[in-house]
């Protein structure tokens, strides 16, 4: 307490008082350090320093986080160092596979070495399926996020896949989630590859359309625009809207055009009573041009707006397919191993209908929309089995672009997967009526197209013979020349693609007629497929089954190598991340300590201080009442 | 001639004189501790010469007047500084307490709370599946509506206790009121209407010690008038005036659902508001500071509860309803639902319903547009369940959306096959009706977890459909945690912000106070050293008097001697 020194007397009661709230004061002092010293803490209210205060809130929530996330990170490691001592054994199995390939390859095998080496893959197979459904913290480890359902079962002699293949994501920093599983269809080609929907069912809109699944799914950001008949014009405010109903309304609401669906349902159509109608957007927003109504229109002509695109989604009506036109609903036939179901899609509305319709049918084939939202692709859970679509006598499946053209078909997919062997160099020649000759090489062409292609374009051709497809899948060559020689196709060196392409051999017509090439249907790739496929090859003594297996078991083995290193990529970026966590929270731990904690011995030195005052203190409120005049006064 | 006898007469004024400063000397002694005491001095005069022929001559001493030792200015100065303190201190002391409530640094609190929850969530993240995760975010979720519930109710404590401090101001006003408006009738009785203006010694400073009391608690203006009273005016309105008094009456509101006391005068019916004073700052404790901090509370607590139920109401539990009865009650089951007091915000859009058949796995899809505003017919409740209804009436029959006799929105399924859920809500009546929510209430006195949730963890949304590994609805809710939701900051940053400010609020007005105690200890000295009294100074006056007594007593005696001699001659 400062003591005014300029003051004229100073009464008893002054010092009294004055004394008493220095004294206070001491205290006061003493307690703060007793409980500082106590705590430990130097911040103990907000008040004490709101700076620090604050800074000390958030040290111990970022604290707090990054703990979760080092525990996260230890998570995630353990699941992925599981999954990857997994797929390991699981590459033991494929090496053992290929080991018995080989030695039952060549000549010193026999049918019955072969049948003991098929009851061995069988072996091998059970093992490797007991692999695939091992969990991890009773989760299994393959099946996605259906933690609780068994990935792989068997199916008479194949294998179904029936868990899920979404990633385990966890948190591993803010806003940023890393997964910790492992793919069944990456590492072990749990599903086949799609049979891809072709077709783009560009759907028509209505007006429950979702404003942010137009363009692609670019979506439409709902701003203000402004509207004009040609004598009035206004502003439109469409932020908030929805759907396309949100649109129409609010453009209806302004009073001077009239909104509606485009009678082909492909976009907006606005008009006016004057006949003239003018779009634009307000500076800053791209809402009209989103729309495709950024435009004007005179004379009583409307106001077509651009098509609005918009993606497919579950609840997308069937009958909004194909722009408006609507779907077949005849349904398709699907053919997957042993099993063949006529899926009947007369009572299918919308899309999921039909997707749900597919997937429960009891096919093993799984239907869904395609990344881009412009179809839906098809794939197989039954590995080992064969799977195709057929019509089931409509248009549906064609519609749906699941039919494969002939000239799309690639050719190691013909004569039952055996593909097409060629040569390098020339592979066959083809004779015409006229004589002449027209020589034709195949290497190099991916699809049946591909080499109608190079008939028709073989030197010498010009157009003297057509090639082209003929019933079911096969070639048919159409000789247009006319002379003494047979139409006919002869190898070159020995080259078997002729035969292969079903069209060696001699006619005196001429139309010569191709055999059919039997394209094979869609197999999963990878690891129970090709163990399944040894197995039953080495069982049926199979030899020719047998060399195909080859190729196969390198992809599957391919597949689970690629899968392991990019696991072990995993893990190495998780424990980069971890180091970095750790030390962020040491630096974090010691700036929290600095703000909060206080420096011992400040403290204790402050306190011992403190005291020697408070001693002052009572010393000097005993001695002002020691004396007085009136002890003098006689 | 002056008569020997006449000498007796100057002694005798001289005793009696010197016995009244005695006294005043004994009267300052015996108050060198009362509290208000002004010290007082007497004043001699000689007394009135006689007339002796051409000579006057001195008839002794008398006292002229007793007189306060006293600085108007200063009391006044005094006065109004100690206003000043006493605001500042009690502001201070409120927001104190207020800061007690939110003092999270040893971890306990709102923001540890939060902080908890997201971190159970976090491990519920990672382990969807697991009951025990997603017990622990039950757990914790019931812990950060406690500690919301806590701090609600510990302001609604910290105003009801304001509220009574109020009415005891009241009281204490009026009271004081009242004395000072007697002390106005006595002083001006004793001071005869003016005429002896400032002679009232103990009555004026038992006026002027009320008049600092009354001080402390009010900004008040005092006028001393020519005969003596005091008038007070406080927030310009005279509270004394003369002998009579304004009294102060209270009258109850309630908010909050507590008793709020109102004060107004008694005679012009005009709200009392001092700006200043003890029960300035009570007031604006009362009436602006908690309820700001509650306002700040119910908001945080509004956007968490709304926030999470937006994401948590889209998402997909273990298992899927068969029966869902909505937490929210609304007024009335056919008004529109924007009309309504919902807890939360909704807008229009559209939201998925679907149905799932459990023995075959077909899932139906139902787009159902929620028209809230728009220039149309403005949904009710009714119509919500209509449009529900309505969508699935040709493939299921057998659910039903309804409202209940308590106006809640209800849909069942009679099928037991039949479950049902929802995706992609973007118009937020889900959460609003209390449809799949984690939280109920919505502001931090009724903050609570959803019962439905409690008694069956499996009900927690963690996914959207994908199986009991499916994580991304729990990941959508922990990732608000990193999303600007209110002001453009997060939940956490903006809550820390409020903290701060609330500490640095705290701070400053402890600072103010301090200072403005240094400011009254000055004043307060100053007072001192001029009114107050000092005893050794008294001891010194005493043995000037105590001479002078004496004197007086010896020339007794001469006169006494010569009076003898006197006698003797006779």
């Amino acid at each position: 307490m400062d003591s005014p020194l300029w003051l004229s007397r100073v009464t008893d009661g002054m010092r009294f008082s004055m004394a008493r709230q220095n004294l206070l004061d001491v205290l006061r002092d003493v307690q703060e350090s007793e409980n500082a010293l106590s705590s430990g803490k130097r911040v103990q209210n907000l008040s004490d320093d709101p700076l620090s205060a604050t800074r000390i809130l958030d040290l111990q929530k970022t604290l707090s986080r990054t703990e979760r996330y080092s525990t996260n990170i230890q998570t995630a490691k353990r699941r992925l160092g599981h999954a990857d001592s997994v797929l390991g054994e699981l590459n033991d199995i494929l090496n053992r596979a290929r080991e018995i390939w080989i030695s039952q390859t060549g000549d010193p095998a026999t049918a019955q070495t072969r049948a003991n080496a098929a009851v061995e893959v069988a072996q091998l197979l059970d093992q490797a399926l007991s692999l695939a459904n091992r969990s991890y913290e009773g989760r299994y480890l393959f099946s996605g996020s259906k933690v609780h359902t068994q990935p792989f079962t068997t199916i008479g002699t194949y294998v179904l896949f029936q868990g899920g293949l979404e990633d385990w994501n966890v948190p591993i920093g803010p806003e940023e989630i890393f997964s910790s599983s492992v793919s069944a269809e990456e590492a072990l080609g749990a599903r086949s590859a799609e049979i891809r929907g072709r077709a783009q069912l560009t759907p028509a809109v209505n007006p429950a359309v979702r404003l942010s699944d137009l363009n692609g799914g670019r979506g439409v950001q709902p701003g203000r625009i402004i509207v004009s008949d040609g004598t009035v014009t206004k502003t439109v405010d469409l932020r908030g809207a929805v759907d396309l109903a949100d649109v129409i309304d609010r453009l209806n609401a302004s009073g001077i055009v009239n909104a509606a669906l485009r009678p082909d349902r492909l976009g907006l159509r606005i008009t006016s009573s004057t006949g003239t109608v003018t779009i634009l957007d307000e500076e800053g927003s791209r809402t009209a041009a989103d729309l495709g109504i950024a435009k004007s229109a005179t004379g009583g002509t409307p106001l077509d707006g651009e098509a609005l695109d918009p993606i497919l989604r579950l609840a997308t009506p069937l009958a909004d397919l194909r722009s408006g036109a609507g779907l077949d609903k005849t349904g398709i036939v699907i053919k997957n191993g042993d099993t063949t179901v006529t899926v009947d899609l007369s009572e299918a509305e919308t899309l999921g209908d039909l997707i749900g319709a597919i997937n429960r049918s009891g096919a093993y084939v799984q239907a869904e929309l395609n990344d881009d939202g412009t179809g839906i692709n098809l794939v197989s859970l039954l590995n080992g089995a064969e799977f195709t679509v057929e019509e089931a006598g409509g248009e549906t499946a064609e519609q749906l672009g699941l039919l494969l053209k002939p000239a799309d078909l690639p050719l190691q997919r013909l004569n039952h997967g055996f593909g097409v062997n060629d040569k390098y160099g020339p592979d066959f020649t083809i004779t015409l009526h006229d004589g002449t000759v027209l020589t034709v090489d195949v290497s190099g062409a991916q699809t049946l197209g591909e080499v109608v292609e190079r008939i028709n374009n073989a030197s010498g051709n010009n157009g003297k013979l057509t090639a082209r497809f003929g019933t079911g899948v096969s070639l048919e060559l159409e000789d247009t020349t006319t002379g003494p020689n047979e139409l006919a196709v002869e190898p070159v060196r020995e080259s078997l693609a002729a035969r292969h392409l079903g069209i060696e051999g001699s006619t005196g017509d001429s139309v010569l007629q191709g055999s059919q090439l039997n394209p094979a249907g869609i197999r999963v790739d990878g690891l129970f497929n090709a163990l399944a496929v040894l197995r039953d090859a080495l069982a049926a003594n199979d030899q020719v089954m047998l060399q195909r297996v080859g190729p196969a078991l390198d992809r599957a083995q391919d597949r689970l190598l690629a899968a392991r290193a990019d696991t072990g990529t995993r893990i190495g970026r998780l424990e980069m991340s971890e180091k970095m966590l750790e030390g962020e929270k040491i630096r974090f731990q010691e700036a929290l300590g600095e703000e909060r904690d206080i420096d011992l011995a400040e403290a204790v030195l402050e306190f011992q201080q403190r005291q020697l005052r408070l001693q002052a203190a009572l010393g000097a409120v005993g001695a002002i009442a020691r004396f007085s005049l009136l002890d003098f006064l006689r | 001639m002056a008569g020997i006898f006449s000498t007796l007469s100057v002694a005798r004024s001289a005793l009696l004189a010197q016995s009244a400063a005695i006294r005043t000397v004994g009267q300052n002694i015996a108050n060198a501790d009362t509290e208000g005491y002004t010290r007082q001095r007497v004043q001699f005069a000689a007394a009135r010469p006689e007339r002796l022929g051409r000579l006057s001559i001195g008839s002794g001493v008398e006292v002229s007047r007793i007189e306060r030792v006293i600085d108007q200015h200063l009391e006044e100065s005094l006065r109004r500084a100690a206003t000043s303190l006493e605001d500042l201190s009690t502001r201070s002391k409120v927001l104190g307490r207020i800061e007690s409530v939110f003092n999270e640094l040893d971890e306990e609190g709102i923001g540890p709370a939060l902080d908890r929850f997201f971190q159970a969530v976090n491990d519920w993240s990672v382990r969807p599946e697991d009951s025990t995760a997603r017990r622990q975010v039950i757990a914790s979720a019931d812990a950060l509506a406690d500690a919301f519930n806590y701090a609600g109710k510990r302001l609604i404590e910290i105003r009801s206790s304001l509220n009574d401090e109020v009415e005891t101001g009241v009281g204490e006003i009026n009271r004081m009121a009242s004395e000072i408006a007697q002390l106005n009738g006595q002083i001006v009785e004793a001071e005869n209407g003016g005429r002896d203006l400032g002679t009232a010694n103990d009555l004026r400073d038992r006026r002027d010690l009320l008049l600092r009391r009354l001080g402390e608690l009010v900004d008040l203006k005092a006028i001393e008038t020519s005969t003596g009273a005091v008038n007070i005016m406080v927030n310009g309105q005279w509270l004394v005036f003369g002998k009579h008094t304004q009294q102060l009456e209270t009258y109850q509101t309630a908010e909050d659902g507590i008793r709020i006391t109102k004060v107004r005068m008694a005679e012009s019916g005009a709200a009392f508001a001092p700006e200043s004073g003890k029960f300035g700052a009570l007031l604006a404790g009362r009436d602006s500071i908690v309820p700001g901090f509650m306002q700040d509370l119910d908001k945080f607590a509004n956007t968490i509860i709304g926030e999470i139920n937006r994401v948590h109401s889209t998402g997909e539990g273990l298992r899927r309803f068969s029966d869902l009865t909505g937490t929210v009650a609304v007024s009335s089951p056919t008004a529109p639902l924007s009309e309504l007091q919902l807890p939360l915000a909704v807008s229009d859009g559209r939201f998925f319903f679907t149905v799932k058949n459990e023995s075959t796995g077909r899932i139906d899809r139902y787009d159902i547009a929620v028209n809230l505003t728009g220039s149309q017919s403005p949904m009710s409740l009714q119509d919500l369940a209509a449009a529900i209804n309505a969508a699935v009436a040709d493939d299921h029959p057998e659910i039903e959306a309804s409202v209940t006799n308590d106006f809640r929105f209800r849909i069942r399924s009679t099928e037991s096959a039949l479950t049902f859920g929802f995706e992609e809500d973007t118009t937020g009546v889900l959460a609003a009706l209390g449809l799949n929510t984690l939280f109920t209430g919505a502001k931090a006195s009724d903050m609570s977890v959803n019962d439905l949730v409690r008694s069956d963890p499996a009900l927690l949304a963690a996914g959207q459909g994908d199986g009991p590994g499916d994580n991304r609805n729990a990941l959508a809710i922990l990732a608000l945690r990193d999303k600007p939701l209110i002001e453009q900051a997060t939940l956490e940053d903006w809550w820390h912000g409020k903290l701060g400010a609330l500490g640095v609020q705290q701070a400053q007005a402890k600072e103010l106070a301090e200072n403005q105690q240094r400011i009254v200890d000055h004043l307060t000295n100053q007072r001192e050293a001029l009114s107050g009294v000092n005893i050794d100074e008294e001891a010194i006056n005493l043995i000037t008097y105590q001479r002078a007594f004496q004197g007086a007593a010896r020339l007794l005696a001469v006169v006494d001697s010569l009076v003898a001699t006197l006698l003797d001659a006779v």
